[in-house]
């Protein structure tokens, strides 16, 4: 028998795709995510809006809180861990979370390295802004990549960039020669090994979902039309005035994200977003696309 | 054609499998999607999800329907959703007279990969099987004596079938192998 193999690994994020992964602090807001229709959800402390607003040190969740949550519902758990803080993962895999995220929600342990995933049993979810830092993050044994954003903003923009940078530099890739490719891998700082893999098939290897401002069941529909595979909404939900039914809305926006009639009727009578921030606002230091290596 | 439930879940890998038999395949998001279909696949994702999207979007009924008539084929959650289940979050379609257990082996870090053996077209089959959070179905004593069980493993059955309808608990979509799916074009010819 086989078992945590990075097939099987990558094989619950395929499961997972065309769906909504929520962010959520307590058991009651899980519940109200599984009932909404969430296909995961991401257990911490506090949603990025807060950990934004609060400032200070921002670590791995309480594991009391973890198996709480775990409890409370039937969809798969995930949990945040710093980036580059393997002691924090190590933690969570004993809790069996079934995805590990090393995010940079989260304020970073290491400048210098991320966690070496190949070593853990249990999956890792990444973000990455482009091509270079999701094949990065795979080559460490990353199951599934999101696009970063910006978190805990409610501003798609970033969210925007990140995944058409990714998008086109595959195209991109895809016509280049041999040669072309060992420039792109050294100018990128990507694996060769996977740059030639995605320039002949054309995806990355692993399923590519979306993240980091995600607000309305249009951001939704957007960021899968853009190539998402699927939506992380983290204080998109339940920093919203009526949190259960954006969350539904949302749900069905991913579902329906090409059906411009149907995301009308889902759009309709959802109360205030959150309110959001406009980018320029945040202070380059507190923008957190810019942690990771 | 075939039909593949699309509204949550690796819908696409079936596609894939189905592209290489030749077979066309469309993705059913709405009831309408299904005219036209000689058959249908509910494929691996979240059942809860799934469970909800098909009574909200009006495709319970009809896929119900579908099944009295034509083959389904169920992968994983669709195995679930093919069974009897009753909770608060999942009503299944009851194709398939079996209970089952959701993630019943426990989380991702207890999914595995086993070789099987599946009896098919009277010949004993290899096939790569992988379970992910994989349900399990319950006291196979009780299991209907129309039901053809094709799999097992360690002594409980993986793999089932009643007339025109097949449901596994792992992915046979998943290492490349379109056995499986093969038999399901099978099952729905002789049915044309």
């Amino acid at each position: 028998m086989k078992k945590n193999t990075y097939d099987q690994k990558v094989g619950l994020a395929e499961m997972l795709k065309g769906g909504v992964i929520m962010d959520v602090t307590n058991s009651e807001q899980a519940k109200t995510a599984e009932d909404s229709g969430a296909v995961a959800v991401m257990a911490l402390e506090r949603i990025p809006a807060d950990i934004r607003k609060d400032g200070g040190i921002a670590r791995m969740s309480d594991p009391v809180l973890i198996k709480d949550i775990q409890n409370s519902v039937s969809i798969p758990v995930m949990a945040k861990c710093r980036i580059g803080h393997f002691a924090e993962a190590q933690i969570l895999e004993s809790l069996e979370v079934d995805f590990i995220d090393e995010s940079e929600v989260l304020t970073p342990a290491d400048e210098y390295n991320h966690i070496y995933k190949h070593n853990f049993k249990v999956p890792f979810v990444c973000g990455a802004r482009n091509l270079g830092e999701a094949l990065r993050r795979i080559g460490e044994g990353a199951a599934m990549i999101r696009t970063k954003g910006e978190a805990g903003s409610g501003n798609i923009v970033e969210a925007v960039r990140h995944m058409r940078s990714i998008v086109n530099e595959i195209k991109r890739i895809s016509s280049l020669s041999q040669a072309e490719l060992m420039a792109f891998a050294k100018n990128n700082g990507a694996p060769y090994i996977l740059i030639e893999q995605v320039a002949k098939t054309g995806k990355l290897p692993t399923p590519n979902f979306s993240a980091g401002g995600i607000a309305t069941p249009a951001d939704a529909a957007l960021m899968m039309q853009l190539g998402a595979e699927s939506c992380f909404v983290g204080s998109g939900i339940f920093k919203s005035e009526d949190p259960q039914k954006r969350a539904e809305a949302i749900v069905d926006a991913t579902t329906y994200y090409n059906d411009p009639d149907k995301l009308a009727l889902i759009s309709e009578n959802l109360k205030e977003a959150m309110k959001g921030l406009d980018i320029k606002e945040i202070p380059s230091e507190q923008m957190m696309q810019e942690r990771g290596w | 054609m075939i039909g593949i439930l699309a509204l949550q879940g690796n819908y696409q890998m079936h596609s894939q499998m189905l592209d290489k038999l030749n077979e066309k395949n469309i993705l059913i998001k709405n009831s309408s999607d299904l005219d036209g279909c000689d058959g249908l696949i509910i494929p691996g994702g979240e059942s809860t999800v799934m469970s909800k999207m098909m009574h909200k979007y009006d495709l319970f009924d009809s896929i119900k329907k579908f099944g009295k008539e034509k083959g389904v084929f169920g992968t994983c959650a669709g195995l679930i959703l093919m069974s009897n289940y009753d909770s608060e979050n999942i009503i299944g379609l009851d194709l398939l007279n079996i209970s089952v257990s959701r993630n019943a082996w426990g989380s991702q870090i207890n999914s595995f990969t086993n070789k099987i053996n599946i009896d098919i077209d009277n010949k004993i089959k290899n096939f790569e099987a992988t379970f992910i959070r994989a349900p399990r179905i319950k006291r196979t004593d009780k299991i209907d004596r129309s039901m053809r069980i094709l799999a097992y493993f360690k002594d409980e059955p993986i793999m089932i079938q009643h007339g025109l309808h097949i449901a596994t608990t792992f992915h046979p979509e998943m290492h490349n192998d379109t056995l499986i799916h093969e038999y399901f074009l099978n099952i729905i010819n002789e049915n044309k």
